[in-house]
């Protein structure tokens, strides 16, 4: 090879001929802690508010919360200026109870079956579907279960504003959430286990009664906490299937089947000019970030203690 | 060798003292005192396990982003203790190359790959930095792979051309030291050839240490050779002797059932 | 008695009722809006995007007003949470350090859990005040010329209030889809990057970032559908007038939120009721587009998990 070959370097050259730009080493220690300081302060602004809110409903309600605000129904003039929330806690435990019904044996009936019968077509449709689901804005929720359950004239089961319309529609939106848990707790069970039951000649129904409940318990709770949390903040569902009652129910269906719900209470307070029932809101607000905050650490508690259903928990 | 001292000391590239290196609680790497000689190649060999990536990660200060680990002992580079306060681990880091096991390109074209450290390192004249990129390739003996494609993303290239890209990578910003951490586990027998011959070619300007579980490879390229077990570096000596007559029973079980 | 493909048979046939239950629900809820919207959509037919009039007495009815409160509140409420949520999601994975990572991550993720009437009663009671005291006073006297920083009425309720509401209720969401799609970027990708001399900003701007991209993205849009339908912090904000904000204080009026006023009064007449479903069949229709789309995208990115942010709080 008598020319030059391209591909060879000047060695010597390549490693003496470079400029060290001192300078610009020290500027980026600043960028760098600059970046630091931006994200501090990103997640203290994200983070205020969960004190700030819990503060401020409980600096301003913090008088009414005593035994008699949850063990009293709202009376005085405007409704609820004397009295308490019993009519809400009541209610919510109508709601809940009605949404279980529906959400629990469709949610984890649904992921079983796609846990242990599901092919990849029908998996990946019912996923989506409830993936979807999970989405859908709740005030839609509230029209469809309007039209469904609620209202007195055309089609649909004519609940009237109720508790057994208003859990139903809680309960759609309840379903979702504990179908995709469920399935995700049985998934991640190892496949030795159901294997080793069926391989000893049980059938999927006595491999679900021996192991898959038992191992899959934590994860469905976590659903079922998911769920509950979910529901038990709802208001624009309520708004248009039970409403809200002062009093205690007298049915779960037509007139008198409406129950009370700490979140439609917040929102009907709020709305009224009235200065103590706006304390009364904070007031019911620290009680339902109570619920909602323990219902978030159980589930949290549960997932540690059991199965590890979210990677990112 | 009494009176060769002096030169001897001006020789030394890297000179490890006392190193200690806990995970935890757990001692991984046992009080290792060693040098590494300037435009030399030292191949580190010893089973999985063994603390030999973790040693090769102590002269660059990786493991500063682990969590839960103490180091005690020394590191000096070019006399400097690298652990000392007022050290800069940028600089530090500009001055060691490191490539690993996999190789892992940025998600970002092929120029930008070795120009990452070009402009990471505050170079912004566009010509010098075309103008490395170039000659790092041709160093690694890249270019006339890629040259057309210097602008798809790093992740079309093969395993190989890869690791070269890799290896370019890591020295646009003009080290004196290449650590390498088994660059050649993943290769196919061809690259395998290519990467080994590139690391001898590097003798003449770089301090290389190689970490290896392969001896054959080791052999082939090292004026130095170590090995750990352990934890512990159970000898250390030049490879001729270390290959041939290794002076501790250990050393020599590992080699003869490995060749 | 029975042999065990039979019950096995049974077994799967009372399971697959429930499936068929999800199916039914989900049909329901689209056939529901379809059949009750119908009237409206032949009616009016597609300017009812575009007309601005809404006037249920005279049966002239338009979403205009409605959709541009909306994508007004959604709007602005990404563009706040967005560079919170990056940070947050870079603070959480790439700065915290580890043993405080957990704790802070719950602290965000709590948020996701608050019910949007507490946020709500905290927006009227807490954000609305500062509003019409300390902000709007002060963009009054100092930046009233420029048209869309005019206050109009200083009272604190508007477009402002809801979307900084709107803001805290989307940011848990895109905060830890954004720190998961950096925990989904290789170690060893980032080693080789620190390894070069690279800064944590380095490491984040140039491989992290453009790593995780695309999960981002898939973030903000599921941030983006959970705007669009939120409704009662909204109502509780917004002002409720059926204008178009022409400031940024100015107050008008969202989908979700006429819904939630008016929805019952609604149904005692036929066109009325029907041009409100249409509103929840738009409402309906974004929610799907949008969570079709972040969805894939996700799954791409960081698989089929979920973080616990995806599940709001009502």
């Amino acid at each position: 090879m008598n020319e030059p070959d391209k591909n060879k370097i000047d060695k010597e050259d390549f490693h003496l001929n470079f400029p060290i730009n001192k300078g610009y080493i020290k500027r980026r220690k600043i960028y760098n802690n600059i970046a630091f300081i931006l994200a501090v302060v990103a997640f203290i602004i994200g983070g205020f508010p969960v004190f700030h809110i819990v503060y401020s409903a409980f600096i301003v309600g913090y008088k009414y919360l005593n035994w008699h605000f949850i063990s009293t129904l709202p009376t005085g003039f405007p409704i609820g200026a004397q009295g308490g929330i019993l009519n809400a806690i009541v209610g919510d435990l109508y709601l809940i109870v009605i949404a279980s019904c529906l959400a629990l044996p469709l949610g984890i009936g649904s992921g079983f079956y796609l846990s242990l019968f599901g092919k990849k077509g029908i998996n990946s449709i019912i996923r989506l579907l409830n993936e979807l689901m999970v989405g859908i804005p709740s005030v839609v929720w509230g029209v469809m279960g309007f039209y469904v359950l609620s209202t007195n004239a055309g089609l649909g089961f004519h609940f009237g504003f109720s508790a057994l319309a208003g859990g139903l529609t809680l309960g759609f939106i309840m379903t979702p959430i504990i179908t995709l848990l469920t399935e995700q707790a049985v998934n991640r069970i190892p496949a030795s286990y159901i294997e080793g039951a069926l391989s000893m000649g049980a059938t999927k129904w006595q491999a679900t009664k021996s192991v898959v409940v038992k191992a899959a318990m934590g994860g469905i709770f976590t659903g079922i906490l998911l769920g509950v949390l979910n529901i038990i903040g709802q208001t624009a569902p309520l708004l248009f299937t039970n409403y809200y009652n002062t009093g205690m129910p007298t049915g779960i269906t037509g007139p008198g089947g409406a129950v009370g719900d700490l979140a439609m209470l917040i929102f009907i307070y709020i709305h009224e000019p009235s200065r103590i029932l706006h304390y009364k809101a904070e007031a019911a607000s620290f009680v339902l970030l109570f619920f909602v905050f323990a219902l978030d650490i159980g589930m949290r508690l549960i997932t540690r203690l059991t199965v590890k259903i979210f990677e990112f928990f | 060798m009494a009176d060769n001292n002096g030169t001897i000391k001006n020789d030394i590239k890297i000179e490890v003292k006392n190193l200690n290196f806990y995970y935890g609680n757990y001692n991984l790497l046992k009080n290792i005192n060693l040098f590494f000689k300037k435009n030399s190649v030292c191949t580190i060999i010893g089973p999985s396990g063994c603390g030999k990536s973790t040693f090769l990660r102590t002269l660059n200060r990786m493991n500063d982003y682990t969590e839960d680990t103490k180091l005690t002992g020394e590191v000096l580079i070019d006399g400097k203790n690298i652990y000392n306060r007022s050290v800069d681990v940028v600089e530090l880091r500009r001055n060691i190359g490191m490539v690993f096991q996999t190789p892992n390109p940025f998600p970002k074209s092929i120029f930008d790959n070795v120009a990452f450290g070009l402009k990471i390192h505050g170079i912004k004249n566009k010509e010098f930095i075309a103008e490395r990129v170039e000659k790092c390739l041709k160093y690694a003996a890249l270019f006339d792979e890629v040259k057309d494609t210097l602008y798809k993303p790093a992740f079309s290239l093969s395993g190989g051309q890869q690791q070269r890209l890799c290896i370019a990578r890591a020295i646009a910003t003009n080290p004196s030291v290449l650590l390498m951490d088994e660059p050649t586990a993943y290769l196919d027998p061809m690259s395998t050839g290519i990467i080994l011959d590139l690391i001898t070619s590097f003798k003449k300007y770089y301090t290389v240490v190689v970490v290896s579980h392969n001896i054959q490879q080791a052999a082939r390229v090292a004026d130095y050779s170590g090995f750990f077990l352990s934890g512990e570096l159970i000898e250390f000596d030049n490879a001729g002797d270390f290959f041939t007559r290794p002076k501790d029973k250990r050393t020599e079980n590992y080699i003869t059932s490995r060749f | 008695m029975f042999n065990l493909k039979y019950k096995d048979d049974f077994y799967k046939l009372i399971l697959s009722v429930f499936i068929f239950g999800i199916i039914l629900i989900f049909l329901t809820v689209v056939a529901v809006m379809l059949y009750y919207s119908y009237p409206a959509i032949i009616r009016y037919g597609l300017p009812f995007l575009w007309t601005k009039e809404w006037n249920p007495p005279k049966e002239i009815f338009g979403a205009a007003t409605f959709i541009a409160g909306t994508f007004m509140v959604t709007f602005l409420a990404l563009i706040f949470a967005v560079p919170l949520s990056l940070g947050i999601g870079i603070f959480l994975e790439e700065y915290c350090p580890a043993f405080l990572r957990g704790f802070f991550t719950i602290i965000i993720e709590i948020l996701a859990g608050i019910p949007s009437v507490v946020f709500g009663v905290w927006g009227v009671l807490t954000i609305v005040p500062w509003l019409r005291d300390s902000i709007e006073p002060f963009f009054e006297k100092h930046f009233s010329y420029i048209p869309f920083l005019k206050v109009e009425e200083n009272i604190g309720y508007g477009i402002l209030a809801a979307s900084f509401v709107v803001t805290f209720m989307i940011l848990p969401i895109i905060a830890s889809i954004t720190k998961d799609s950096l925990a989904s970027v290789p170690k060893i990708i980032k080693d080789g990057a620190f390894a070069t001399g690279a800064t944590k900003l380095d490491v984040i701007r140039d491989v992290s970032l453009p790593h995780a991209y695309k999960g981002i993205y898939g973030g903000i849009v599921l941030g983006f559908g959970r705007a669009v339908g939120e409704t009662i912090a909204v109502v509780l904000l917004i002002g409720n007038q059926a204008v178009i904000p022409k400031s940024l204080f100015g107050v008008g009026y969202t989908i979700s939120a006429v819904l939630a006023n008016t929805f019952t009064f609604a149904v005692i007449s036929h066109i009325y009721a029907s041009s409100e479903v249409e509103l929840a069949l738009i409402l309906l229709l974004v929610s799907l587009i949008i969570n079709l789309l972040g969805r894939n995208v996700l799954k791409r990115v960081i698989g089929g998990k979920f973080s616990r942010s995806q599940f709001g709080g009502g």
